[in-house]
């Protein structure tokens, strides 16, 4: 806090330039702290299956006894779960938007491409925050009937595992802006483009997770949830890393590179530039 | 994969166009690096699939035998002769593209053509088991069967927006750009491995 404060009066007393500076610097670190947010959201996402006992899953083939014991057995770290997900869901908001501040560092991408990004990772949050009340309904009271637990575990398990559509839009999107980069070195590596067009696509047998409850396509089969998981953290690794080298390039870069950017598709456009430099 | 960093746009980028035209071009990869390391992701995930087959096959060969012969094989032989052809169109198009001919848009369309046409009898094949009360929930060879078709068949469908893109950029005319070249030879190397899974796929649930 007293840091923040230090910087508030470097804006009072010093010349515009220096606050100019100091105020990206601490645009930065919030940029980065974004970036850590996709980190920290699936460390916290696969913690979450972890404290519920869900690792490896409960089976969509087993009886309703059977769930409801889980869910007696496991009542705290359920709940306890149930918050991982609703936090990662939070930070996963944080991580989608640093990579709509870096994908408009590329010239000449769309608006409606960062846009379709943005939306898409906000639609992705409900994905981990539904699944996460559902686990919070499912374990406040553990005495209800084994069928209506059984039906909250179905809730939650169809919920968390079979949406993919959000994130097929918002990697694609991603990739799009990424392949669309004509410079060279581009801000991102192109290769991060291909494994985001390719990760959903890994996701995507989840469809057929409704007409199975046993077996590799049952939620708890190998291709609805254990190569997408793997998948998943890959990708989060890839993302945070290349995002967190991209944030340094613009850091590098400094204030002035902000200033001349002249990218009209760039939203906000109208920031320290135009108050410090033209007008 | 996310071992390599932030390596910046491999190969394919810079030897672009200026090579085309001449008698031996120089060897580079097609497309990009990029785009293989998707094709070997993929196609991991096929192996997966495929090995899952064989393993729950070796459990019950009985009730994955008596599925195999409600397949019509010839279903399975047309369509593999139509994503050959498919194939060999998009590499024919591709060998021509260094020459900037008009046949390479004409070509593409016979691909797309092709593809529609697998899908149409994929569509009847489907319709035939499904009006013989065989769906996914018959047995375990039937789910496999519709499981790993339809999973192929999203990869071809997703092959045909590629090749009508393809199409879209070669018919100007005008000399592609190193990016639209690089979409051009990806989109012809994912095509090729929607024909390769399915050869994989063919002998695997008709004839094997």
């Amino acid at each position: 806090m007293s840091s923040v404060a230090d910087g508030q009066d470097v804006v009072r007393s010093a010349s515009p330039a220096v606050a100019r500076s100091s105020q990206f610097l601490w645009m930065m670190r919030f940029q980065r702290a974004c970036a850590w947010g996709g980190a920290a959201s699936i460390t916290i996402f696969i913690g979450g299956f972890a404290l519920a006992g869900f690792i490896p899953p409960v089976g969509a083939n087993d009886s309703a006894a059977e769930i409801a014991r889980h869910y007696r057995d496991h009542q705290v770290g359920i709940q306890l779960g149930g918050l991982c997900f609703i936090v990662a869901g939070m930070f996963y908001a944080a991580f989608t938007g640093a990579i709509s501040a870096q994908m408009s560092r590329i010239p000449g991408v769309h608006r409606s491409v960062h846009y379709v990004q943005l939306a898409s990772g906000a639609f992705g949050c409900l994905t981990y925050l539904v699944p996460g009340l559902f686990l919070e309904i499912a374990a406040f009271r553990v005495d209800r009937p084994d069928e209506t637990i059984r039906m909250l575990n179905d809730m939650f398990w169809i919920l968390a595992v079979m949406p993919w559509t959000p994130f097929l839009t918002q990697n694609w999107a991603f990739a799009f802006a990424i392949l669309a980069d004509r410079r060279s070195p581009s801000l991102f590596p192109r290769w991060l483009a291909y494994f985001n067009v390719w990760a959903p696509i890994s996701f995507a047998p989840s469809v057929l997770l409704p007409f199975f409850h046993a077996g590799p396509f049952a939620w708890q089969g190998i291709f609805v949830v254990w190569i997408p998981a793997i998948v998943f953290i890959l990708q989060f690794a890839a993302n945070v890393t290349c995002l967190l080298r991209a944030i340094a390039d613009e850091e590098a870069e400094g204030p002035q590179g902000e200033r001349d950017g002249a990218d009209p598709c760039r939203p906000g456009a109208t920031g320290l530039g135009a108050v410090g430099g033209v007008r | 994969m996310s071992a390599p960093g932030g390596v910046p746009a491999p190969s394919g980028i810079a030897a672009g166009p200026p090579t085309a035209g001449r008698d031996r071009p120089t060897r580079r990869l097609p497309a990009e690096l990029g785009a293989w390391l998707f094709v070997l992701a993929d196609l991991t995930v096929f192996a997966f699939l495929f090995g899952a087959y064989l393993v729950d096959r070796s459990g019950q060969e009985a009730v994955f035998r008596a599925g195999q012969d409600r397949l019509l094989p010839v279903f399975g032989v047309v369509n593999t002769l139509l994503l050959l052809t498919s194939s060999l169109a998009v590499a024919t198009a591709v060998r021509l593209l260094r020459r900037g001919s008009p046949a390479v848009p004409r070509l593409l369309g016979l691909a797309v053509a092709c593809g529609l046409a697998f899908s149409v009898l994929k569509i009847a094949e489907y319709g035939d088991k499904l009006s013989h009360g065989l769906d996914p929930q018959t047995d375990a060879f039937f789910m496999y069967y519709f499981v790993l078709t339809g999973v192929h068949w999203f990869h071809l469908a997703c092959g045909l927006l590629m090749l009508t893109g393809m199409i879209a950029v070669t018919r100007r005319g005008s000399p592609l750009s190193p990016h639209e070249r690089i979409y051009v030879e990806a989109g012809a190397t994912f095509w090729h491995m929607v024909d390769l899974l399915w050869i994989v796929l063919f002998p695997l649930l008709y004839l094997v």
